[in-house]
């Protein structure tokens, strides 16, 4: 129906994925992901801290030179190396394939440096496109190798019809915590808050990139205009007047803010980026002033 | 302030068709968006979803209603007075010539006229000084300087439709002597209603036109010859209009329908209609187009049948054949000779003594002495004089008779009496005189007409024809025939005891039997009058007819005088502005407003 229906994933996206990896330093410190620190003490090699002993740890890790010391039972921490996985949810509603460039683009792209980044980083990568109340997902896919399936997933994704994001991510099953990243303009209906708050409860890191077309921002309209939803076909006619654009970038900003300041008061990373920024700008800049990424 | 023309108010009813079209015609430009959540948001907020309160931010559209209530007010030409107050001489003309019986706009120029003045004096300040005028056959002052208004709508409302032809142009000079008299204050105002052109330079006045284009056609003419009681009758009819006109034209003598002909008129020809073969002892003939137009007055024409019974002629007379030749050539005569000698018979109109002395006049009858012998009764005259060359004097009598030119060899010495003119001269003598004398016309030609080459001149017959028509009454140069507002001079015999005039109407209009004779001017009514002379029991009927002046007053259009509409610029309009102009550049405004609106997309 409504996908791209051409390489997104092209050689020199491909090459400018590499570059990124190689100025990426860590990514995702917020969350999960195999070749990282994960903040849960473990086993692992990498020491962390000391605790007391108490009843059931492995006395294995006592650490017997300070119990010379102090006379006292310290067990050692160790960082624990864990698999995590990195869940990308995008919103493939009607309303992403459009604007100038499409949003739809912006978030695949997106999602592709993001899969990318964590299969580099050797984490799991599960790919959702959430569609009406449905979910499609990959399967979790594990190495470098699988980038070409999580290009296939993407590139193959449909938009159309309405999504609700709520009910689509309440579906998703988690497997321990992990990151979630949910791509999306956020135009549905119900807001984006019931979601957020069950991938937290979920021991998500969750991640919400906004993606707005620039014609969203920044509407260019004047006259008698008929505005049709290109969901839900619903028209609306409006007189364009300056009063009118004043009012509609008033609660654009509202609705922005809103999502903004629901994401920070629970702790959830919110972005938001133009369809008309390029992908490099958007990681370097963008993800990297929201701490996702670290140079 | 007020109106001059409210009914253009109606076309404020324009004002909610402009909103329906915009609530209707609201075209909306298709545009697909991604989602209209945020825009139902922004709108939520500024409006209600009502089609009335989204046109309340609505800037064109409210230029438009703006343009459209200054257009109307503009239409309905309001005049603002300004403090200080009005003109305090109001000069109010109305045209009442023929032409204002037209119809305009439902009515007639007239009462459109009258209405408007109407307005005008109800409109003036309390201490107005207002003159009224109309001007039919001539300017006439109704009411002058009165500050009663009521009084003034009263003479206003009282203006009878006239038929006369008349200039408008005449009152201005009555206007401006009116207006000298304010010239101190220059507060005066001058209003002519009118269908013709009014040259008003140098006056601070308004021309309210009242011409419109007319539908008409007018009989303008009717004549008749006389073949022993056959008729034949002429009528011109015209074509006022621009467009070719079907008529039908009727013919009747009094009240009875004659002939009946059906005549195309051409845009502004006049055609000539002859209707042959009539007979009819009607005293008077009148045509009428059937139809109805734009202007009936002129729909009619009358003309007066003179059915004339012969004078009788007694002449006494040795054998003069100079004489008989010429009044054998009068029509209407019925000429009888005798000899001096034989008795006189009574009851001639006419008795002519051709050199013959009567010893006895005759009891009534008009007299003609040529060549009198001493003691005639009538005149003195005396020894016979040397001739010399005549000359003719002026007189209605030797009308086409001035450049006569011949000689007398012998004549009588006359003294000129008290009653006569003298109608010819030789040499300081008079030759001729002709006058009333107890009651009777009488003329005495001093001479032998064979003692003249007189006879031998071109104008003998005509000198002898005006003598003794004058002397018979026939009456020549009598006309039968006038137009309406005609001043008439009317002769009454001498002998009536009373006189009136009957007109159409049946109205009786006594006539002062007294010298001079006032002319009677009550013709303002078209038809045929009656003038009727009692002389003791008997009653001598005669008729004249009235007729409209189409000449003048069926003129389509006249030249208009859109020129002298506006108020001339006197530089001294006290008193009140008339909005017009300005409400006009209102509208331009207004429209320059819309289209930068409309340019920048407010």
């Amino acid at each position: 129906m409504f996908n791209l229906g051409e390489q997104i994933f092209d050689a020199e996206f491909l090459k400018k994925l590499d570059t990124i990896v190689i100025n990426v330093r860590m990514m995702m410190n917020a969350g999960s992901g195999g070749n990282r620190k994960s903040r849960s003490k473990g086993s692992s090699v990498e020491f962390s801290d000391f605790r007391e002993y108490s009843l059931g740890d492995d006395f294995r890790r006592i650490d017997w030179n300070a119990y010379g010391r102090f006379d006292r039972l310290f067990v050692k921490l160790f960082m624990e190396e864990r698999e995590a996985t990195v869940n990308i949810f995008v919103d493939s509603s009607r309303s992403m394939y459009f604007g100038e460039p499409k949003k739809s683009l912006s978030a695949l792209k997106l999602s592709g440096v993001m899969a990318y980044l964590a299969l580099n980083n050797l984490d799991r990568v599960c790919l959702n496109s959430l569609n009406g109340t449905l979910i499609k997902h990959t399967p979790a896919l594990n190495g470098r190798g699988m980038f070409r399936r999580c290009v296939d997933f993407l590139e193959n994704m449909q938009f159309d019809g309405i999504t609700d994001l709520n009910t689509c991510i309440k579906k998703k099953e988690f497997k321990g915590s992990g990151v979630s990243v949910v791509l999306s303009d956020f135009f549905t209906p119900g807001g984006i808050e019931d979601a957020v708050k069950y991938l937290l409860y979920k021991k998500q890191d969750v991640i919400l990139v906004h993606v707005l077309a620039p014609e969203e921002l920044n509407p260019e309209i004047e006259g008698q205009i008929r505005l049709l939803d290109s969901e839900t076909g619903e028209a609306k006619d409006i007189s364009v007047t300056p009063a009118l654009l004043k009012q509609y970038d008033k609660e654009l900003n509202l609705f922005i803010n809103k999502i903004r300041e629901f994401c920070s008061r629970v702790g959830a990373t919110y972005v938001q980026v133009s369809s008309e920024e390029p992908i490099e700008k958007i990681v370097f800049d963008e993800f990297a002033k929201a701490g996702i990424i670290g140079k | 302030m007020t109106l001059y023309s409210p009914w253009a108010l109606w076309f404020l009813s324009f004002m909610p068709l402009v909103v329906l079209m915009y609530i209707l015609k609201q075209k909306f430009e298709d545009k697909q968006v991604s989602s209209i959540y945020l825009w139902q948001q922004a709108l939520k907020d500024i409006e209600v979803n009502t089609p009335w309160q989204k046109l309340k931010k609505n800037l064109l559209l409210f230029l438009q209603l703006l343009s459209i209530l200054f257009l109307v007010f503009a239409l309905s030409d309001p005049y603002l007075y300004t403090a200080g107050g009005m003109h305090s001489n109001l000069v109010i003309v109305i045209d009442n010539t023929g032409s204002m019986n037209a119809r305009y706009e439902g009515d007639t120029r007239l009462n459109r006229a009258k209405g408007l003045a109407e307005e005008m004096i109800e409109r003036s300040g309390t201490r107005t000084n207002i003159t009224l005028l109309t001007v039919g056959r001539s300017p006439k002052v109704e009411i002058g300087k009165t500050t009663d208004k009521g009084e003034a709508i009263r003479k206003l409302t009282d203006i009878k439709p006239g038929n006369s032809s008349g200039n408008i142009n005449d009152s201005v000079s009555l206007v401006r002597a009116i207006i000298k008299q304010y010239e101190g204050n220059n507060s005066y105002k001058a209003v002519f209603y009118t269908d013709s052109p009014v040259d008003t330079e140098g006056l601070n006045a308004e021309v309210v036109s009242l011409a419109s284009d007319l539908l008409n056609a007018s009989l303008d003419y009717i004549s008749y010859s006389d073949d022993n009681g056959k008729l034949t009758v002429l009528v011109r009819a015209a074509n006022r209009s621009n467009t070719l006109l079907k008529r039908e034209i009727s013919l009747y003598g009094n009240d009875k329908v004659l002939d009946i002909k059906d005549v195309e008129i051409p845009a502004g020809e006049t055609i000539t209609v002859y209707f042959e073969e009539i007979y009819t002892d009607a005293p008077y003939i009148w045509a009428e187009l059937t139809e109805k137009d734009d202007l009936v007055q002129d729909n009619q024409v009358y003309g007066v049948l003179e059915h004339t019974k012969p004078r009788k002629v007694l002449l006494v007379s040795e054998g003069n054949v100079f004489l008989e030749k010429a009044l054998s050539n009068i029509e209407g005569l019925e000429l009888y000779k005798t000899n001096p000698d034989e008795d006189l018979y009574e009851g001639y109109d006419l008795y002519i003594f051709d050199s013959a002395a009567s010893s006895q006049l005759p009891e009534s009858g008009n007299i003609l002495l040529i060549n009198p012998s001493p003691g005639n009764g009538i005149i003195e005259a005396g020894a016979e004089l040397e001739g010399g060359i005549a000359d003719i004097a002026a007189h209605s009598i030797t009308k086409y008779v001035e450049n006569a030119s011949f000689t007398v060899s012998k004549l009588k010495k006359l003294e000129v009496p008290f009653w006569a003119d003298v109608l010819i001269n030789v040499g300081s003598n008079a030759a001729a005189v002709s006058g009333e004398y107890r009651g009777r016309k009488t003329a005495v030609i001093g001479f032998d007409l064979h003692n003249s080459d007189f006879p031998l001149t071109t104008e003998y017959p005509i000198f002898l024809y005006n003598l003794v028509s004058y002397l018979v009454g026939i009456d020549t140069g009598g006309r039968t025939s006038y137009v309406c507002g005609d001043a008439i001079d009317l002769n009454p015999n001498p002998e009536v005891s009373e006189a009136f005039v009957i007109a159409p109407d049946g109205m009786e209009y006594k006539l002062e039997l007294a010298y001079p004779m006032l002319p009677f001017d009550k013709t303002g009514q078209f038809g045929v009058y009656e003038l009727i002379q009692r002389i003791d029991e008997t009653e001598i009927i005669s008729r004249f007819a009235v007729n409209f002046p189409a000449e003048s007053e069926s003129m389509n259009s006249k030249p208009n005088a859109a020129a002298a509409e506006v108020p001339s610029e006197a530089g001294n309009s006290p008193g009140g502005t008339r909005l017009r102009e300005w409400l006009l550049g209102l509208v331009l405004l207004a429209a320059a407003i819309e289209w930068v609106v409309y340019i920048r997309g407010y």
